[in-house]
């Protein structure tokens, strides 16, 4: 139950980071989602090649499926059934793939719970210290015995 | 010349040879003569790389073709600075310029410690050794700089156009500096495991190599991001590249470091954390190389085409075992009396900022390596770009950047809700209100917004703590309010310092997230024809072209014009370098603290004087130029003398003698 409380819960993270995903194709988004072929190693959008072979006419064949009003996922696939897996310039949110979405945000969770209860136990037997005021510190203002502290160093010192 | 450089490699490699060995047996025998020996080996490995180094400019200067490499990175019309930046344009330069800065960095370690940390210095010695008898063997057996070709071509084939651009000239050395540099800490952090001194005497020895590193890190990041910007014309400054990923990924580490360092220098604790981000930074400034030069990743930086991977992987795979192993040895001296007063504490916030950014460096790795798992593992190659990397280190970034806001302000060992209430209602304040500023203002996108507000939530905590700091000053020493925020800094440029930096950071982040709104455009237009993007209407008026013996360029001139009034007039060119065969853009950028104008002349069709342009409109992205000078900025006022610190080293220094932890002098 927990496990599976915790996988929602990673996975809606995903969603909500990758809220991209949900929102109506357009072609900008469309492009983004598409590695350029042609080594420059951008997307088919920020391809910096103007008279680049594979992203001119990808722009205007995402374009067209556009207008024909085919869904994100089916211009997709027809690039993916065309080109490969590769041409997709994130990995699908499936099978294997899953994993280089989940394993970032479960390393960060596992770490954030597992520093939690560190530092929880490491405060567990402590008595209540006084709050040290970041601006309070003796950097701030200056006081007699850390002067004092300071000549007998340079003495020792020199 | 060049059999004088080769001659030197082989004989440094020998000499760094003996230095490992010597210093080695010197420890074991507990005879310094040895050791000393292996010292001045070490310094005789600077001096031969130097010399070699020298050959290898000498050739590129004097342009002797006949050297492979000189023919296939320079060419009789190269510029002289990129002549010189050809030194490190290739695999076999730059493998000889990382040997030179890194037998450079050794020997000047090795001079500041020459009275002290005398128990340290010959693992120090043999660990910086080692790194330099494996580049050293690349250079001399596998890569050779000086391999000279069969014939005498007339002219040589010149440097990549793209990296023939000044941001290239000072890019890549400060990219490297910051690599080599990290293995200072990392050789001391192994002479404090083998030898057991796991104190903070290491730590503070090593403390400004690590700032180095970082500083340079940053640079060369941030240098690299402006090169992307002006170069590649497609109007970004990252990409997400795996060699953008090799360079970002220690810089996460070593600032991770930074920060956890300073619980251990307070409270004697993390030791174990502290050595294994010095062994991670490390490991990564090699994994970085290794991606660059294995051609397992297609990146448009690498090196691809130079079978090195198996030497770099075999070296990292070394240099783990060892490390790891020492560090495991260790563990049972490392560990501390672990005490934290509460986990609302700045302990607190430096172990969350420390998770964020190693998990940062983690997804970075992971997306950078995926790809080879997923063809591993399910033999289908597979691509993780910009878009996967945006949606995972976004939310990471973005909390990265709320706990840089909560640091400095929340108390060390323990914070009350009611000194909370105080210390973040006007931060938090200001945050609102720059978030429902620039929402108003129409910058209505959900990611930006959330930025804006903790960019504002941040700047107004640390300028807080520096009003109120000043304040103090004030009221008790009678200073004037100039005065007052000077020497509140110069007393304590550690503390103040690192603020600049944030400020830095979270200037740069409010430059990112004017991505959010950029506006672009592609047009085709005649000569005489206006065309309108944003708020810009502009006037194509032509081209013209110039011609030298390296490169044709057609300059196209577009007049800006804002509310009918002419504004600028910009100059785009598209170029061809003769002797690459190559055409590459150079577009024109008129930025302000606003926007950026970022102008691309993409093609010209003489025969119809048609000119296709692209056009960006790059909103707030000079803020991040303008933060990246801060951050460098404030690392130099960390990086400042300081009597403090110096009286702390000596504390350190005693209370380790009376331990018996070092012998000093």
């Amino acid at each position: 139950m927990q496990i599976s409380s915790l996988l929602s819960g990673l996975l809606f993270v995903v969603s909500i980071s990758g809220a991209a995903v949900a929102a109506p194709p357009t072609n900008q988004a469309m492009e983004a989602s598409l590695t350029c072929q042609c080594s420059c190693g951008l997307t088919v959008h920020n391809c910096n090649h103007l008279q680049c072979g594979f992203a001119i006419p990808a722009k205007e064949q995402i374009a067209e499926l556009l207008e024909q009003g085919k869904s994100r996922q089916a211009i997709l696939s027809s690039f993916v059934v065309r080109y490969g897996e590769k041409v997709l310039s994130s990995p699908t949110a499936t099978g294997f793939n899953l994993a280089a979405w989940i394993a970032p945000f479960l390393v960060v969770f596992i770490g954030a719970v597992s520093i939690g209860f560190i530092v929880l136990r490491w405060t567990k037997n402590r008595p209540h210290a006084q709050a040290v005021s970041p601006s309070t510190t003796p950097t701030a203002i200056p006081n007699p015995y850390q002067e004092r502290l300071e000549k007998e160093l340079k003495t020792f010192e020199s | 010349m060049t059999h004088l450089g080769t001659l030197a490699l082989y004989l440094a490699s020998l000499l760094s040879a003996y230095a490992v060995i010597t210093s080695l047996w010197g420890v074991r025998t507990r005879r310094t003569a040895w050791i000393a020996s292996g010292t001045q080996a070490a310094h005789a490995v600077c001096g031969c790389v130097v010399v070699a180094s020298i050959a290898l400019l000498h050739a590129l200067l004097t342009r002797d073709f006949n050297v492979e490499y000189v023919a296939s990175y320079s060419s009789s019309t190269l510029p002289i600075q990129y002549t010189v930046a050809a030194f490190w344009g290739g695999q076999k330069g730059s493998l000889l310029f990382w040997a030179l800065i890194h037998c450079l960095f050794s020997s000047v370690v090795l001079f500041q410690n020459r009275t002290k940390n005398q128990e340290l210095m010959p693992y120090v010695t043999a660990t910086l050794m080692i790194i330099a008898l494996f580049f050293l063997g690349l250079l001399c057996f596998i890569t050779p700089p000086f391999e000279r070709l069969s014939f005498i071509p007339n002219e040589g084939s010149d440097l990549n156009p793209l990296l023939q651009n000044y941001w290239m000239t000072i890019h890549p050395p400060a990219l490297y500096l910051g690599f080599i540099s990290a293995s200072v800490p990392f050789a001391f952090a192994m002479a404090a495991l083998a030898t057991g001194k796991l104190g903070d005497v290491w730590i503070r020895t090593t403390r400004r190599w690590a700032l180095t590193s970082w500083f340079f890190l940053s640079l060369g990041n941030l240098l690299g991001g402006r090169w992307a910007y002006e170069v590649l014309g497609w109007g970004g400054y990252w990409a997400w590249d795996p060699v953008e990923n090799a360079a970002i990924m220690p810089w996460f580490t070593a600032t991770a470091y930074l920060h956890s360092v300073m619980i251990q220098e307070k409270k004697d604790m993390l030791k174990i954390w502290n050595m294994t981000l010095v062994i991670l930074t490390f490991a990564l400034t090699i994994f970085g190389t290794f991606l660059t030069r294995s051609g397992v990743i297609s990146s448009v930086h690498s090196f691809t085409q130079s079978g090195l991977g198996p030497y770099f992987l075999t070296f990292l795979a070394f240099i783990l075992i060892v490390s790891i192993g020492l560090l495991i040895y260790r563990v049972p001296d490392l560990r501390s009396a672990n005490e934290f007063d509460s986990l609302l504490s700045r302990e607190s916030a430096f172990l969350f900022n420390n998770l964020v950014l190693v998990g940062l460096a983690f997804a970075t790795f992971w997306g950078t390596i995926f790809p080879i798992l997923s063809e591993w593992v399910r033999g289908v190659k597979i691509t993780v770009g910009p878009p996967f990397f945006n949606q995972v280190n976004g939310p990471l970034g973005v909390l990265l950047l709320f706990l840089t806001g909560i640091g400095p302000i929340i108390a060390w060992r323990r914070a009350s809700w009611i000194s909370l209430r105080r210390q973040f209602a006007i931060p938090l304040l200001v945050g609102l209100t720059m978030g429902v500023g620039f929402f108003v203002l129409g910058y209505r996108n959900y990611y930006a917004v959330v930025i804006f507000s903790l960019v504002g939530f941040v700047l107004a905590a640390i300028l807080a703590e520096f009003s109120r700091g000043t304040r103090a000053r004030q009221a008790m020493l009678h200073e004037s309010p100039p005065q007052a925020l000077s020497r509140l800094v110069g007393k304590n440029p550690r503390r103040y310092g690192g603020y600049i930096v944030h400020i830095g950071v979270i200037l740069i982040f409010f430059g990112v997230a004017g991505a959010f709104f950029t506006i672009e455009k592609q047009i085709t237009v005649s000569a005489e024809q206006s065309f309108d993007v944003g708020r810009y209407t502009l006037l194509y008026t032509g081209i013209t072209e110039s011609e030298d013996a390296h490169i044709a360029a057609q300059i196209a001139t577009v007049q800006v014009v804002v509310d009918g009034q002419q504004i600028d007039t910009m100059y785009p060119e598209k170029r061809f370098y003769k002797k690459q065969n190559q055409p590459t853009t150079e577009v024109d950028i008129r930025p302000t603290l606003l926007e950026d104008l970022y102008l691309v002349l993409g093609s010209y069709d003489a025969p119809s004087g048609l000119a296709t342009f692209q056009v960006f409109i790059n909103p707030l992205v000079s803020w991040i130029w303008i933060g990246g000078f801060i951050l460098i900025l404030g690392t130099c006022v960390i990086m400042a003398p300081n009597p403090a610190e110096r009286h702390a080293f000596a504390l350190a220094r005693a209370s380790a003698e009376i331990r018996g932890e070092v012998v000093a002098d």
